[in-house]
Protein backbone atom coordinates (compact mmCIF):
# COMPACT_ATOMS: atom_id res chain seq x y z
CA UNK A 1 0.00 0.00 0.00
CA UNK A 2 1.25 3.53 -0.88
CA UNK A 3 1.53 5.95 1.69
CA UNK A 4 1.13 8.66 -0.54
CA UNK A 5 -1.66 7.61 -1.92
CA UNK A 6 -3.68 6.98 0.83
CA UNK A 7 -2.29 10.30 2.73
CA UNK A 8 -3.78 12.07 -0.42
CA UNK A 9 -7.00 10.43 -0.36
CA UNK A 10 -7.18 11.12 3.01
CA UNK A 11 -6.94 14.95 2.41
CA UNK A 12 -9.04 14.85 0.03
CA UNK A 13 -11.75 14.07 2.79
CA UNK A 14 -11.05 17.21 4.44
CA UNK A 15 -13.03 19.91 2.85
CA UNK A 16 -14.18 23.10 4.69
CA UNK A 17 -17.82 23.77 4.83
CA UNK A 18 -19.30 25.46 2.40
CA UNK A 19 -21.45 27.90 4.73
CA UNK A 20 -18.03 28.94 5.81
CA UNK A 21 -16.73 29.31 2.03
CA UNK A 22 -19.90 31.64 0.80
CA UNK A 23 -19.47 33.90 4.50
CA UNK A 24 -15.90 33.79 4.21
CA UNK A 25 -16.27 35.33 0.51
CA UNK A 26 -18.65 37.94 1.39
CA UNK A 27 -16.46 39.12 4.24
CA UNK A 28 -13.44 39.15 1.44
CA UNK A 29 -15.60 41.62 -0.48
CA UNK A 30 -17.05 43.66 2.49
CA UNK A 31 -13.03 43.93 2.99
CA UNK A 32 -11.79 44.70 -0.28
CA UNK A 33 -14.40 47.57 -0.90
CA UNK A 34 -13.58 48.88 2.35
CA UNK A 35 -9.94 48.70 0.92
CA UNK A 36 -10.68 49.96 -2.03
CA UNK A 37 -12.59 53.03 -0.08
CA UNK A 38 -9.22 53.52 2.51
CA UNK A 39 -6.76 53.73 -0.54
CA UNK A 40 -9.03 56.59 -2.12
CA UNK A 41 -9.37 58.72 1.25
CA UNK A 42 -5.25 58.08 0.93
CA UNK A 43 -4.73 59.28 -1.99
CA UNK A 44 -6.52 62.56 -1.14
CA UNK A 45 -4.56 62.68 2.10
CA UNK A 46 -1.28 62.53 0.59
CA UNK A 47 -1.89 64.45 -2.12
CA UNK A 48 -3.10 67.41 0.72
CA UNK A 49 0.19 66.86 2.58
CA UNK A 50 2.51 66.92 -0.31
CA UNK A 51 0.87 70.50 -0.99
CA UNK A 52 1.46 71.21 2.74
CA UNK A 53 4.82 70.29 2.59
CA UNK A 54 5.65 72.14 -0.79
CA UNK A 55 4.10 75.12 0.67
CA UNK A 56 5.85 75.16 3.52
CA UNK A 57 9.01 74.83 2.10
CA UNK A 58 8.60 77.68 -0.25
CA UNK A 59 7.60 79.78 2.50
CA UNK A 60 10.91 78.27 4.52
CA UNK A 61 12.72 78.93 1.91
CA UNK A 62 11.49 82.84 1.37
CA UNK A 63 11.51 82.90 5.15
CA UNK A 64 15.49 81.94 5.28
CA UNK A 65 16.12 84.11 2.40
CA UNK A 66 15.12 87.19 4.39
CA UNK A 67 17.01 86.06 7.59
CA UNK A 68 20.38 85.84 5.99
CA UNK A 69 20.21 89.01 4.50
CA UNK A 70 20.09 90.68 7.74
CA UNK A 71 23.48 91.11 10.01
CA UNK A 72 24.27 87.86 11.76
CA UNK A 73 25.87 87.82 15.19
CA UNK A 74 29.22 85.36 15.34
CA UNK A 75 30.05 83.03 17.85
CA UNK A 76 33.06 80.92 18.47
CA UNK A 77 32.61 77.36 18.52
CA UNK A 78 34.92 76.54 21.27
CA UNK A 79 34.29 79.10 23.40
CA UNK A 80 33.86 78.35 27.45
CA UNK A 81 30.22 78.64 28.15
CA UNK A 82 29.73 76.33 25.31
CA UNK A 83 32.26 73.84 27.13
CA UNK A 84 30.11 74.58 30.44
CA UNK A 85 26.94 73.51 29.20
CA UNK A 86 28.37 69.99 27.62
CA UNK A 87 29.59 69.16 31.29
CA UNK A 88 26.48 70.38 33.06
CA UNK A 89 23.09 69.75 32.34
CA UNK A 90 20.96 66.52 33.69
CA UNK A 91 22.78 63.76 31.19
CA UNK A 92 22.37 60.71 33.10
CA UNK A 93 25.34 57.91 32.49
CA UNK A 94 24.36 55.50 30.41
CA UNK A 95 25.22 52.17 31.78
CA UNK A 96 24.53 50.19 28.57
CA UNK A 97 23.08 46.56 29.23
CA UNK A 98 24.72 44.84 32.15
CA UNK A 99 25.78 41.15 31.71
CA UNK A 100 24.25 40.66 34.58
CA UNK A 101 20.56 41.81 33.31
CA UNK A 102 20.98 39.56 30.20
CA UNK A 103 22.60 36.60 31.38
CA UNK A 104 21.02 35.52 34.66
CA UNK A 105 18.46 33.40 35.27
CA UNK A 106 18.01 34.00 38.44
CA UNK A 107 18.21 37.69 39.06
CA UNK A 108 14.23 38.37 37.77
CA UNK A 109 12.81 37.45 41.38
CA UNK A 110 13.61 38.40 45.16
CA UNK A 111 15.41 35.81 46.33
CA UNK A 112 13.13 35.27 49.58
CA UNK A 113 10.61 34.05 47.26
CA UNK A 114 9.40 30.61 47.62
CA UNK A 115 10.16 27.89 44.80
CA UNK A 116 6.44 27.25 45.12
CA UNK A 117 5.49 30.99 45.09
CA UNK A 118 7.98 31.44 41.46
CA UNK A 119 5.02 31.39 39.18
CA UNK A 120 2.77 33.25 40.50
CA UNK A 121 5.64 36.01 40.79
CA UNK A 122 6.66 35.03 36.88
CA UNK A 123 2.03 35.97 35.84
CA UNK A 124 2.54 39.29 37.93
CA UNK A 125 5.28 39.96 36.17
CA UNK A 126 4.21 39.33 32.72
CA UNK A 127 0.39 40.44 33.57
CA UNK A 128 1.71 43.76 34.35
CA UNK A 129 2.15 46.09 31.04
CA UNK A 130 4.33 48.56 33.20
CA UNK A 131 6.96 45.66 33.59
CA UNK A 132 6.48 43.35 30.47
CA UNK A 133 8.31 44.51 27.39
CA UNK A 134 8.31 41.35 24.97
CA UNK A 135 7.23 37.81 25.26
CA UNK A 136 8.99 35.59 22.47
CA UNK A 137 7.27 32.34 21.52
CA UNK A 138 8.33 29.11 19.54
CA UNK A 139 8.51 25.48 19.07
CA UNK A 140 11.73 25.17 18.90
CA UNK A 141 14.51 26.55 21.50
CA UNK A 142 15.65 29.13 18.95
CA UNK A 143 13.64 32.29 18.81
CA UNK A 144 12.85 33.94 16.22
CA UNK A 145 10.80 37.55 15.60
CA UNK A 146 7.79 35.58 17.05
CA UNK A 147 5.95 37.91 19.75
CA UNK A 148 3.06 36.94 21.56
CA UNK A 149 0.05 39.29 21.51
CA UNK A 150 -0.66 41.13 24.45
CA UNK A 151 -3.75 38.93 24.35
CA UNK A 152 -1.75 35.87 24.60
CA UNK A 153 0.40 37.42 27.27
CA UNK A 154 -2.72 38.04 29.32
CA UNK A 155 -3.92 34.21 28.82
CA UNK A 156 -0.80 32.71 29.63
CA UNK A 157 -0.31 34.72 32.79
CA UNK A 158 -3.95 33.46 33.86
CA UNK A 159 -2.32 29.80 33.32
CA UNK A 160 1.28 30.50 34.84
CA UNK A 161 -0.65 31.90 38.00
CA UNK A 162 -2.40 28.32 38.01
CA UNK A 163 0.89 26.17 38.28
CA UNK A 164 1.75 24.79 41.78
CA UNK A 165 4.85 22.32 42.29
CA UNK A 166 3.98 19.10 40.13
CA UNK A 167 3.60 15.93 42.36
CA UNK A 168 3.80 13.91 39.62
CA UNK A 169 5.87 14.34 36.29
CA UNK A 170 5.15 13.10 32.64
CA UNK A 171 7.51 12.59 29.45
CA UNK A 172 8.33 15.61 28.63
CA UNK A 173 7.05 16.37 25.06
CA UNK A 174 5.53 19.07 22.91
CA UNK A 175 7.72 21.94 24.36
CA UNK A 176 6.77 25.48 23.63
CA UNK A 177 9.03 27.61 24.73
CA UNK A 178 8.90 31.30 25.78
CA UNK A 179 11.25 34.33 26.85
CA UNK A 180 10.31 36.90 28.38
CA UNK A 181 11.74 40.11 28.48
CA UNK A 182 11.11 42.84 30.80
CA UNK A 183 11.20 46.44 30.87
CA UNK A 184 14.27 46.71 33.39
CA UNK A 185 16.17 43.92 31.22
CA UNK A 186 15.25 40.80 33.14
CA UNK A 187 14.75 37.90 31.65
CA UNK A 188 13.11 34.96 32.13
CA UNK A 189 12.97 31.20 29.75
CA UNK A 190 10.65 29.11 30.59
CA UNK A 191 8.95 26.18 28.99
CA UNK A 192 4.67 24.64 28.03
CA UNK A 193 5.34 21.11 28.34
CA UNK A 194 2.31 18.37 27.50
CA UNK A 195 0.03 21.14 27.71
CA UNK A 196 0.08 21.62 31.46
CA UNK A 197 3.56 21.63 32.90
CA UNK A 198 5.73 24.48 33.41
CA UNK A 199 9.68 24.49 34.03
CA UNK A 200 11.53 28.15 34.56
CA UNK A 201 15.03 28.03 33.44
CA UNK A 202 17.57 28.49 36.79
CA UNK A 203 15.00 27.14 38.65
CA UNK A 204 15.12 23.07 39.61
CA UNK A 205 10.97 22.49 39.69
CA UNK A 206 8.49 21.18 37.48
CA UNK A 207 5.03 22.70 38.34
CA UNK A 208 1.74 21.74 36.53
CA UNK A 209 -1.12 24.26 35.67
CA UNK A 210 -4.38 22.80 37.60
CA UNK B 1 -1.23 39.52 -12.09
CA UNK B 2 -5.05 40.91 -12.20
CA UNK B 3 -6.37 40.12 -8.95
CA UNK B 4 -9.34 37.68 -8.79
CA UNK B 5 -12.74 38.03 -7.10
CA UNK B 6 -12.57 36.75 -3.78
CA UNK B 7 -15.20 33.72 -4.70
CA UNK B 8 -12.81 32.49 -7.59
CA UNK B 9 -10.09 32.87 -5.10
CA UNK B 10 -11.71 30.50 -2.63
CA UNK B 11 -12.64 28.05 -5.17
CA UNK B 12 -8.79 27.71 -6.07
CA UNK B 13 -7.44 27.93 -2.98
CA UNK B 14 -9.30 27.35 -0.17
CA UNK B 15 -8.67 23.91 0.12
CA UNK B 16 -5.01 24.19 -0.03
CA UNK B 17 -4.96 26.51 2.65
CA UNK B 18 -7.86 24.66 4.83
CA UNK B 19 -5.85 21.21 4.03
CA UNK B 20 -2.81 22.68 5.60
CA UNK B 21 -4.10 24.12 8.71
CA UNK B 22 -6.05 21.61 9.27
CA UNK B 23 -2.86 19.09 9.23
CA UNK B 24 -1.29 21.50 11.48
CA UNK B 25 -4.31 22.30 13.74
CA UNK B 26 -5.67 18.57 13.33
CA UNK B 27 -8.82 21.14 14.45
CA UNK B 28 -11.88 21.75 12.13
CA UNK B 29 -12.64 25.34 13.87
CA UNK B 30 -8.86 26.72 13.92
CA UNK B 31 -8.31 25.22 10.46
CA UNK B 32 -11.50 27.40 9.29
CA UNK B 33 -10.12 30.55 11.79
CA UNK B 34 -6.56 30.28 10.12
CA UNK B 35 -8.07 30.12 6.56
CA UNK B 36 -10.47 33.12 7.18
CA UNK B 37 -6.99 35.48 8.55
CA UNK B 38 -4.80 34.20 5.65
CA UNK B 39 -8.03 35.16 2.95
CA UNK B 40 -8.87 38.38 4.70
CA UNK B 41 -4.91 39.08 5.05
CA UNK B 42 -4.54 38.72 1.09
CA UNK B 43 -7.37 41.45 0.87
CA UNK B 44 -5.89 43.92 2.97
CA UNK B 45 -1.91 43.46 2.00
CA UNK B 46 -3.00 42.95 -1.87
CA UNK B 47 0.22 41.50 -2.83
CA UNK B 48 1.37 41.42 -6.29
CA UNK B 49 2.14 38.46 -8.09
CA UNK B 50 4.62 37.56 -11.14
CA UNK B 51 2.59 33.90 -11.62
CA UNK B 52 0.60 32.13 -10.00
CA UNK B 53 2.73 29.43 -8.38
CA UNK B 54 3.75 32.65 -6.82
CA UNK B 55 0.46 33.17 -5.06
CA UNK B 56 0.02 29.94 -4.12
CA UNK B 57 3.65 30.17 -2.28
CA UNK B 58 2.24 33.31 -0.54
CA UNK B 59 -0.84 31.50 0.68
CA UNK B 60 1.36 28.67 1.76
CA UNK B 61 3.76 30.84 3.56
CA UNK B 62 1.00 33.16 5.45
CA UNK B 63 -0.94 30.05 6.23
CA UNK B 64 2.21 28.63 7.91
CA UNK B 65 2.88 31.65 10.00
CA UNK B 66 -0.92 31.62 11.01
CA UNK B 67 -0.74 28.48 11.66
CA UNK B 68 2.31 28.47 14.09
CA UNK B 69 1.03 31.52 16.01
CA UNK B 70 -2.35 30.10 16.25
CA UNK B 71 -0.72 26.74 17.64
CA UNK B 72 1.80 28.45 20.00
CA UNK B 73 -1.11 30.61 21.86
CA UNK B 74 -1.09 29.51 24.89
CA UNK B 75 -5.32 29.67 25.37
CA UNK B 76 -5.31 27.34 22.00
CA UNK B 77 -3.03 24.85 23.60
CA UNK B 78 -4.79 25.06 26.72
CA UNK B 79 -8.27 24.10 25.60
CA UNK B 80 -6.74 22.30 22.52
CA UNK B 81 -7.05 18.70 24.59
CA UNK B 82 -10.75 19.42 25.70
CA UNK B 83 -11.47 20.57 21.95
CA UNK B 84 -9.91 17.88 20.08
CA UNK B 85 -12.24 15.13 22.29
CA UNK B 86 -15.54 16.77 20.83
CA UNK B 87 -13.78 17.41 17.69
CA UNK B 88 -13.13 13.97 17.10
CA UNK B 89 -17.00 12.79 17.27
CA UNK B 90 -18.21 15.34 14.47
CA UNK B 91 -15.25 14.15 12.37
CA UNK B 92 -15.34 10.77 12.89
CA UNK B 93 -17.15 9.17 10.05
CA UNK B 94 -14.18 11.13 7.66
CA UNK B 95 -10.89 9.74 9.10
CA UNK B 96 -9.54 6.89 7.79
CA UNK B 97 -6.74 5.02 10.09
CA UNK B 98 -4.11 7.50 8.72
CA UNK B 99 -5.56 10.48 11.04
CA UNK B 100 -4.53 8.34 14.21
CA UNK B 101 -1.47 7.97 12.65
CA UNK B 102 -0.41 11.78 11.43
CA UNK B 103 -2.29 12.83 14.51
CA UNK B 104 1.04 11.22 16.82
CA UNK B 105 3.23 12.79 15.25
CA UNK B 106 4.86 16.19 16.27
CA UNK B 107 3.57 19.27 15.17
CA UNK B 108 6.39 20.55 13.57
CA UNK B 109 6.94 16.74 11.81
CA UNK B 110 2.92 17.00 10.49
CA UNK B 111 3.38 19.89 8.35
CA UNK B 112 6.72 18.65 6.76
CA UNK B 113 4.46 15.47 6.15
CA UNK B 114 2.18 17.36 4.66
CA UNK B 115 4.12 19.78 2.51
CA UNK B 116 5.84 16.43 0.57
CA UNK B 117 3.52 14.32 0.62
CA UNK B 118 0.26 16.34 -0.09
CA UNK B 119 1.90 19.46 -1.97
CA UNK B 120 4.45 17.49 -3.40
CA UNK B 121 7.20 20.67 -2.37
CA UNK B 122 10.82 19.73 -3.14
CA UNK B 123 12.87 19.95 0.50
CA UNK B 124 14.17 23.22 -0.73
CA UNK B 125 11.00 24.54 -1.64
CA UNK B 126 9.80 23.32 1.92
CA UNK B 127 12.99 24.94 3.72
CA UNK B 128 12.25 28.00 1.79
CA UNK B 129 8.52 28.13 3.18
CA UNK B 130 9.10 27.48 6.50
CA UNK B 131 12.85 29.22 7.25
CA UNK B 132 14.39 26.07 8.25
CA UNK B 133 17.65 24.59 6.87
CA UNK B 134 16.94 22.31 3.99
CA UNK B 135 19.10 19.35 6.29
CA UNK B 136 16.75 20.43 8.98
CA UNK B 137 13.94 19.70 6.75
CA UNK B 138 15.68 16.59 5.28
CA UNK B 139 16.41 14.89 9.17
CA UNK B 140 12.67 15.82 10.26
CA UNK B 141 11.20 14.04 7.29
CA UNK B 142 13.65 10.95 8.20
CA UNK B 143 12.54 11.46 11.52
CA UNK B 144 8.91 11.77 11.03
CA UNK B 145 9.38 8.83 8.06
CA UNK B 146 10.81 6.80 10.76
CA UNK B 147 7.52 7.48 13.51
CA UNK B 148 4.98 6.80 10.51
CA UNK B 149 7.03 3.29 9.65
CA UNK B 150 6.52 2.44 13.53
CA UNK B 151 3.05 3.65 13.57
CA UNK B 152 2.18 2.10 10.21
CA UNK B 153 3.64 -1.00 10.62
CA UNK B 154 0.94 -3.25 10.66
CA UNK B 155 -0.48 -1.70 7.84
CA UNK B 156 2.30 -2.74 5.62
CA UNK B 157 2.54 1.02 4.14
CA UNK B 158 5.30 1.73 1.50
CA UNK B 159 6.85 5.51 2.75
Amino acid sequence: MNFKSKYKEYNESIVPDGKFINELADKMDCARTSQNKKITINKYVIYTAALFIIAGGLFFTLDRNNYLSEDMPIYEESSESNRFELKGGNVTEDKGITEKNYFSDNNWYNENTETADLPKVLASRLYDNTDMDKLYVSEEEVFDDMIASEEEIKELSSLVNLAEVADESEEPVSPVYYMAVFKNGDIVKFTVWNNCFITINGVNALYIIK
Amino acid sequence: MQDVPAAELLGMYSEIVYRLAYSRTQNRHDAEDITQDVFLKYIKSAPRFNCEEHRKAWLLKVTVNASKSLVTSAWVRRRANIDDAENMKVDFSQKNELYYTVIKLPQKYRIVVHLFYYEQLSVLQISELLNRKESTIKSQLFRARKMLRKLLEEEQYEL
